[in-house]
Order: C-alpha cells, then sequence, then structure tokens
C-alpha cells in the first residue's frame, strides 16, 4: 500500500490519512450511522453466467423471487 | 468526454403481447425513481464529491445508468413502434398517441414529464450517498412491481438484470459512504 | 445466433466483468486479484473489439473504432431495433 497513491484523496483540508484496509465491518460505530459490509471479494462467476446474473460477484447475488399472486397469470 | 458504443449493456428480447407493460416500463425511464433520473442524480453530484472514490463511482454508475435508460427505452420502442392508434390506446398510451404519436418521451406512466425535482445534490457526501443508496433499493422495489407485472420471458429476463444491478449499485455507495466515513473519522483522530 | 451476434454477445459478456470490476476497484482500489482481473479482461476486450470492428463496422464513434470498408458506422441496426 503506497501512502503517495492516497495523497489528495480526503480532498478536504491538509491531512490525509491512510484508512485502508477498510475492515467488513467498522470497529467502532456510532449512532446516527448507517454501516454497510465492506465487500471482500474472492471469486467471480463465469463470464457469460454473470452477465445472465447482472453480476459478476456470488455473494452479492441476491435474486427476486415473484410473490404468489404477482404474476398476471397468478391473479 | 462520453463516448458512445453501438450496443446495449444487455441484449433486450421483448415479445409483442405485453404491449400494456409499454405504459408501465415508463416509470423506469421518466417517472420519480427512474434510470434517468438516476445518472443525472449521479452525474451532477460528482462535482462536489470529496474523495476520489467517491468520484470515480458517480461518474462510473451514472455512465451505467445511460446504459439503462437505453435498454428501458428499447423496450419501449419494441412494444411501440408498429402499434396502430387503436392499440396505443388499447395499451392506455392513447393520449401518448394524440401529443406525439409513437414517439418515447421521458415521462411517467401517467404521462408526466421528468423533472430535476426528482433529484437532490448537498454537497454533503453522507447526505449525497445515502440519497443514492435510498435511490437504488427504491429502483429495486419498483423492478419487483414490474417483474410481478409481466409473463413475458425476454421482458422479465432484463428486468431481472436490471433490478441486479441496483443491489450492486447500493453495495458500492454503501461502500463509498464507509470510506467517507472513515476519512471523517481519521480526521477527528490525526 | 448468428457469428456477428456471438461475437457481440462475448463483447457484452467480457465487457459486463470489466464494468462490474471498475465499480469494486473504485471502492477497493488496493485490491491486486481485482486489478489483474481487471487488466487480464481488459486485454481480452481490446482484442474482442478490434475483431468485430474488422468484420462488422465500428462499434465506437469519434475515432475509438476504425472503418474500414467505407464510413459503416451509420449502418444499421441500431441497439434499438
Amino acid at each position: 500500500m503506497k501512502e503517495d497513491n492516497n495523497a489528495n484523496n480526503a480532498g478536504v483540508g491538509n491531512v490525509y490519512p491512510c484508512i485502508y484496509p477498510i475492515p467488513f465491518m467498522p470497529q467502532y460505530v456510532a449512532l446516527a450511522n448507517a454501516y454497510v459490509p465492506y465487500q471482500q471479494h474472492a471469486k467471480s462467476f463465469l463470464l457469460c453466467e454473470a452477465l445472465k446474473k447482472g453480476t459478476l460477484f456470488p455473494e452479492l447475488y441476491q435474486p427476486y423471487e415473484v410473490k404468489i399472486g404477482g404474476g398476471r397469470h397468478n391473479e | 468526454m462520453w463516448v458512445y458504443e453501438k450496443k446495449l449493456q444487455y441484449p433486450v428480447k421483448v415479445g409483442k403481447c405485453d404491449m400494456r407493460m409499454a405504459k408501465y416500463l415508463y416509470t423506469q425511464y421518466g417517472g420519480p425513481d427512474g434510470e434517468l433520473g438516476a445518472a443525472i442524480r449521479y452525474l451532477n453530484q460528482r462535482y462536489t464529491m470529496p474523495t476520489n472514490e467517491a468520484k470515480g463511482l458517480l461518474t462510473d454508475i451514472g455512465t451505467e445508468e445511460l446504459a439503462h435508460v437505453e435498454m428501458i427505452c428499447t423496450m419501449i420502442y419494441q412494444l411501440t413502434k408498429d402499434a396502430t392508434p387503436q392499440q396505443m390506446e388499447e395499451a392506455g398510451l392513447g393520449t401518448n398517441y394524440a401529443i406525439r404519436a409513437n414517439a418515447l418521451f421521458p415521462a411517467d406512466p401517467n404521462g408526466v414529464p421528468w423533472t430535476a425535482s426528482y433529484i437532490q445534490a448537498h454537497s454533503d457526501p453522507v447526505t449525497d450517498l445515502t440519497e443514492n443508496m435510498a435511490a437504488e433499493q427504491k429502483a429495486r422495489a419498483a423492478y419487483e412491481n414490474l417483474i410481478s407485472m409481466t409473463d413475458d420471458h425476454g421482458m422479465r429476463d432484463a428486468l431481472k438484470f436490471l433490478r441486479e444491478r441496483e443491489v450492486v449499485h447500493f453495495q458500492r455507495f454503501g461502500e463509498a459512504l464507509r470510506i467517507v466515513q472513515e476519512y471523517q473519522a481519521a480526521k477527528k483522530i490525526f | 445466433m448468428n457469428d456477428k451476434e456471438i461475437l457481440l454477445r462475448s463483447i457484452q459478456e467480457v465487457e459486463f466483468a470489466l464494468l462490474e470490476l471498475n465499480l469494486y476497484l473504485d471502492t477497493h482500489r488496493y485490491d491486486r486479484l481485482a486489478l489483474m482481473e481487471y487488466n487480464y479482461y481488459a486485454q481480452n476486450l481490446m482484442m474482442l473489439k478490434y475483431n468485430f470492428d474488422m468484420k462488422y463496422g465500428p462499434l465506437m464513434n469519434f475515432g475509438f473504432s476504425p472503418s474500414v470498408d467505407g464510413w459503416r458506422w451509420i449502418e444499421g441496426p441500431w441497439p434499438w431495433e
């Protein structure tokens, strides 16, 4: 991890701390903040599968199952 | 600068038989949680993002949303291109025909034109990224509504693809928010 | 699917993987494996696109694709057709 890659990264103020690596969930959490788990990419779908599924990442694939009563023929 | 690629992000094959879907698909063209709003929202917010991660992400997701606008428009166009005035009327698009025949228009299913009041920008990165996460969830829910309204295999296929993209975008905006939170916390310590 | 559709489909597949890796790298700039994957597919995409441009006319405008055999950019079908 190169420190100089992080220069100008904070954008505001004169201090550019290195924040990486970012953990899966924050070590310290505060009230009134929303936290999304930080993805750790390990494996990918095959390319043809990825396009069909709408994501390259198996851990992010959350398909929608049509609810009972949904669909025109189930009305 | 943008460059056009003469292809869709994902192949769209819609059957002619489900023309009423053309009207409903308009929600994802010019509706409040549609793809056009998403593209403009992100491409407009990027200017005042404080981190390079967020600037890059908003540029890239904003660009992808333009490809989604193209997919939605392709579906609407495919369904309505050869429709007679009577067929347009039967599909609930009689008012569209009266105003502009078979032309497309960035509006919601009721014909209400797209407006910039569907989007917001604050320059506060927590505020903007949280808006974007909400926008992705709203679009995901809208796609689920649309998927439940059609049995056309090709249409469902494309809508499921677009729905999954909302899930991935939510994750990425969430990570961009985590990065902003880490910077804000680190700045307090150092 | 004809030959053109098959080639276009592989471009869509590789490009989609690159888009996904691009968004991922935007928030994971130090992930070396993802970066390697990205560069690998980028090479792949260049070759596929070059193939397509030569056989079926430019996929992209503004000089990002060469146009051999005349100005084929405006040949249909367009993506929405």
